[in-house]
Formats: C-alpha cells, structure tokens, sequence
C-alpha cells in the first residue's frame, strides 16, 4: 500500500497511492493530517519523492489500516465539498468533533478510530 | 462577481517610488493586512528597468491582482503556475488597464475557484513610457486584441476599486505602521503570508518551540497555547487569516523575549523561515 503526501503550503495534500497529475490531490484537514502524520510515522517506510510529493509504504497493512485510510479521504472529500459549496463553517464544526475525539482515545487502537471516522461519514457529513 | 469571493490580495507597484504596497482583506473579517516591500531596479541599455517578482499562493475563492503605474509598460513577461504544477483545477487569471492611485496602468488579476491552493509565479520587467508612446499602446491593444480594456464590471477593476475603497474607510481596522510586519523583498512577503492561517501558524509554533509548548483546543477558544517554560498561555483563534499583526502580539502575550531570551521581531522571522529555537 502506498501513500503521497506534500505539506508544501502547510495543509497536508495527500494521494491514496502514487502521485497522479492528472487529479487533484486531497487536502486532508486539521485534525485529520494528525491521523496521517502518525500513521505515516507508524506504518510507512519512507521509498521516494517524486513530483515534489513524498511516497511512502506499507507492506502488509492491517484492514483496519485501511479502513482508517479511506476514513480519513471520504471525510476530507466531502470537507472539499462542503467548502466549495459555502459550508465552511459547518465543516469546521464536524472536524472539532474529530478533535474531540482525538483527545480523549489513542490512536494505537486503529479498529476504534476506523469505526468512529467511517460513523461520522455516514452519519454527520 | 464579487460577492462570490472570500478574499482580495492586491499588490500597488508604485514603479516611481520603487515600492510595492500589499492590500489583503478576507471579507469575513474587519481588518485590512496591509505590508510595504521593495522593488529592484536595475539599468538596462535604453534605461532604467523595474523587476516585479512575485511568488503568491492563492487559496480557494481568493483573488489576486498587481496593478503598476501609469505609463510602465511590461517588456519582459512571465506569468507561470508554480511547479510541478497548479494544484487548483479551477483558475482564471486576466490582463487589463484599471484605475487605481498610480493612475491609469497595466495589471493582472488571477482567482482561485477551487478549494486548495493555487501557487503561481509573475516575473516583469517594467520599462517608462512617453504618455503619448502608452496611450497609443493601450488603444492599440484595445482595438486590435479587445482583451486589455478596463471595464467597470470587470473583476480586475472591481478588485481594485475595492481595495482602494477599504484602505480609505475608516471602519476597516488597519495596522499601524509600527505594527506592520518588516518585510525586506517579495519572497518574505511569500513566506509571511504562508503563516497566516490558523493551521499553519500552529504548525510552525510547535515546529519553532518543539516540546516547549502546549496546543489544546476546545473550550473557550478553537485552541489555547501554552509555553512549559514559562508557564504562560494565550488564546488563539480558528481563521482562514490572522491579523497580520497576530503573530507579533501573540508573542508578546506569551513572554517569548522573556522565555528565551530573544525578541518578538526575531522569533517573528524565525517562523517566517520555519526554523526551530533549539538549545535556548
């Protein structure tokens, strides 16, 4: 499993897999770039950097490794969308709520925070 | 068109004083930034030549634009979305004459439309005009391109005018000039500017501070600082911009000077470059 991530400007921008120009990447927003910096940190080796993206990976990753992964894209796709269509304060509400979370559990249990982010995807984004 | 937007970055490049002045409102906030920076001139053989060189990161729904005086005509033009390449994949950038406080010149505007940044670089090399050598240039243009044409419904026009409309109301808070950010060229402006959202400010406190300092959110305030050291703490709030002058008073509020020995100017700087206090 490979990641890319760039924090040139300051907010995480972060493909699932290999850097792809021909799509936008994803701006993972605070506290979610929390979750991925400690992952990355974690889980991934560091392989390459390439198109001013660092690629990273993860040889045999847990399905609750991926499932945090794709937690954390869904939520931060439709925080894009919120954003582009005015609801950014909205947006920043449903991101306190995962910095609440965030406080009060580890992140060492993968299994808890997969559920909790896929939860709030359906439920509240 | 205007009203779509979140923001406005408007550079004044005043080619006779040699002096870019930086006008930059996000219209959910009261407060105009409001920064000087030189510009470099250097004598070519029919002359003396203006540089204007700008690196500038647009977020979403922000627009840009640089308007420069009267009778400076561009000679040498570059305008490039920064390497590898734009992350927004919904932009515009246009060239156009405006009005502004430097008379009736040459500008480019760009918008972001997207919800990530928008990196871009313009290079100009900017040369003195007789009057008659520019107005026989702009008809010229406007009659044989009909692109480079002020019109008043037009967003570089209407970004200007607002600008200028901002920095003349007395309503909208604006910096004093102590309290103005020291910038010496256009990429302090570049850096200084990176360090204004919320989220990067915290990044690069924590960065510069390491395991000095405290972030906690909720409660009162999005988020509470707290220095180790010293035991002091300071609010701060969740913006897409800061004041300008945040990162200055923030300081002061937290004793930086006293905690380590060393000014709120200098740490200021120090953030601006991301560097890191270590063994102070």
């Amino acid at each position: 499993m490979k990641v890319s991530i760039n924090d040139r400007f300051e907010a995480l921008y972060f493909y699932e897999r290999l850097p792809d120009l021909t799509l936008k990447p994803l701006r993972i927003p605070q506290p979610l770039d929390q979750i991925v910096e400690y992952l990355v940190s974690k889980y991934f080796v560091f392989l390459e950097e390439r198109d001013q993206f660092k690629i990273y990976e993860c040889n045999n990753p847990t399905e609750e490794l991926k499932s945090v992964i794709k937690g954390i894209s869904l939520i931060s796709k439709k925080v894009d969308e919120m954003i582009l269509s005015g609801k950014e304060d909205e947006a920043h509400k449903e991101l306190q709520k995962v910095d609440e979370f965030l406080r009060n559990k580890a992140l060492e249990d993968l299994k808890e925070v997969a559920t909790y982010l896929n939860l709030l995807y359906i439920s509240n984004l | 068109m205007i009203g779509y937007l979140k923001g406005y970055h408007v550079e004044l490049a005043d080619c006779q004083a040699k002096e870019v002045t930086v006008l930059r409102r996000n219209f959910s906030q009261n407060y105009l930034c409001v920064m000087k920076f030189s510009m470099e001139v250097v004598q070519g053989e029919g002359g003396e030549v203006v540089i204007y060189d700008a690196e500038r990161v647009l977020d979403n729904l922000q627009t840009f634009a640089v308007v420069f005086s009267e009778r400076y005509l561009p000679i040498s033009h570059v305008i490039e979305l920064s390497s590898p390449w734009p992350f927004s994949r919904s932009y515009a950038t246009a060239q156009a004459f405006v009005n502004s406080r430097l008379g009736f010149g040459y500008s480019i505007c760009v918008v972001n439309l997207d919800s990530i940044h928008l990196p871009l670089r313009i290079r100009l090399l900017l040369k003195e005009v007789s009057d008659a050598e520019f107005h026989s240039y702009v008809s010229k243009l406007s009659e044989d391109l009909k692109i480079l044409m002020e019109k008043p419904e037009g967003l570089p026009h209407e970004i200007v005018k607002r600008a200028m409309e901002d920095y003349d109301d007395p309503s909208i808070e604006k910096p004093k000039p102590s309290e103005g950010p020291q910038l010496k060229d256009s990429n302090d402006v570049k850096d200084y500017l990176l360090l204004l959202s919320t989220e990067a400010f915290l990044k690069r406190l924590k960065r510069a501070l390491d395991d000095d300092v405290e972030i906690e959110s909720g409660g009162r305030h999005p988020y509470k600082v707290k220095l180790k050291r010293s035991g002091k703490s300071a609010p701060i709030p969740y913006r897409a911009e800061l004041p300008g002058h945040f990162p200055k008073m923030l300081c002061k509020e937290l004793g930086i000077d006293d905690a380590y020995n060393i000014t709120c100017d200098d740490f200021e700087k120090m953030l601006r470059k991301r560097e890191r206090l270590m063994g102070r």
